[in-house]
């Protein structure tokens, strides 16, 4: 399965700004992203940025990355400036359209 | 006993009829496959197979019209199969060789078990008790519906799982969550009871006859009846409860 816009450029930065081989940076990335609950195919954006805050910073301090701070900066600054590709339809967005409603 | 079956069994057509129509008229509006897949199995089995149970266990039916009944309702449980085992690799797995390898195998088995169960007809007028040449290919039906359902049920209690870690970091949806706990409670406990019905079938039980079969007859449908309003057409209390369970 192809990797998502947001996790390729996750995986960009980390290889030029942390210095990780791309072994490293994926697997690093792909700890977080179970950790959370993702998959490297469908992770947003928006949810790559979320788990970018949450997990890979953490992620990366046992891996001891120096300068964590900043290079979630970079990854966060990445991601803000690709989006989505379109409509790649997951289970939870299929069960999503499955209900009645969404829970508020 | 005849009476709670009738009663769960028309309580699952009733309500697996409504929801499946409501899934095609979803398959209608969004043009995509899931909705389309899961509605003609709900709808196919609600609306065709289970009353067409129920009409061959009466009494006054005709060999003939018992015939149509029985053609009927293998058609609509082979069409019924198709549609969940499709729907679970097209959600779950739709890039893995493996699950398609399986959804051929599944629907080739499943034919041949639908075929060899209608090569014998009724013979006589308000028999509806099983043929012994027919087991091997009912086991075989059972042996196939079992897979599937704990297929979709493994699949989605996965996917559950992956939910509840998103809600954790303030993501997703928690009636999206607690559909697909629904839907693998569904398919596990349905997975479940088919492997008792095949155990009946081996030991030779008459299934519509014996209390056995016929209990786990009334809590599939029961249990259906309860998962299928919960997860597709769930009430504002339901929607309220899962959303505060949610918020802690």
């Amino acid at each position: 399965m192809a990797s998502s816009a947001a996790y390729e450029a996750a995986q960009q930065v980390l290889e030029t700004s942390a210095g990780m081989e791309r072994w490293a940076a994926r697997g690093a990335i792909q700890l977080a992203l179970m950790d959370g609950g993702f998959e490297s195919g469908s992770v947003t954006v928006a949810e790559m940025e979320v788990v970018v805050d949450k997990l890979l910073a953490r992620q990366l301090e046992t891996q001891k990355v120096s300068d964590v701070a900043g290079i979630c900066a970079k990854i966060r600054a990445a991601l803000g400036g690709i989006g989505d590709a379109p409509g790649k339809d997951t289970p939870d967005r299929i069960f999503q359209r499955l209900g009645k409603g969404k829970a508020k | 006993m005849a009476l709670l079956v009738l009663a769960s069994v028309l309580t699952c057509s009733v309500v697996g009829s409504a929801i499946g129509a409501r899934l095609l008229g979803l398959a209608r509006q969004t043009r995509q496959l899931p909705e389309l897949l899961i509605g003609t199995g709900v709808f196919a089995y609600s609306s065709l197979a289970l009353p067409s149970l129920l009409i061959m266990g009466l009494p006054s039916l005709s060999v003939g019209a018992a015939r149509v009944f029985q053609l009927l309702q293998q058609t609509a449980n082979f069409v019924t199969l198709s549609a969940v085992i499709l729907f679970t690799w097209r959600v779950f797995r739709p890039d893995a060789a493996w699950a398609r390898a399986l959804v051929v195998a599944g629907i080739a088995l499943a034919a041949v078990a639908s075929w060899g169960t209608v090569s014998v007809a009724p013979e006589t007028q308000g028999a509806s008790a099983m043929p012994e040449q027919v087991r091997p290919y009912v086991s075989l039906m059972v042996v196939v519906w079992a897979v599937i359902f704990l297929w979709t049920g493994l699949e989605s209690l996965r996917f559950h799982a992956m939910m509840r870690r998103r809600l954790a970091l303030g993501l997703g949806d928690p009636l999206v969550c607690n559909r697909f706990l629904l839907w693998a409670i569904w398919g596990l406990a349905c997975g479940a009871l088919d492997l008792l019905d095949l155990g009946y079938n081996l030991a030779g039980f008459d299934f519509s006859r014996h209390p056995a079969p016929l209990l786990t007859i009334c809590a599939s449908c029961l249990l259906s009846s309860a998962v299928w309003y919960l997860a597709f057409l769930a009430p504002e209390s339901y929607v309220q409860l899962v959303a505060s369970r949610a918020r802690g």
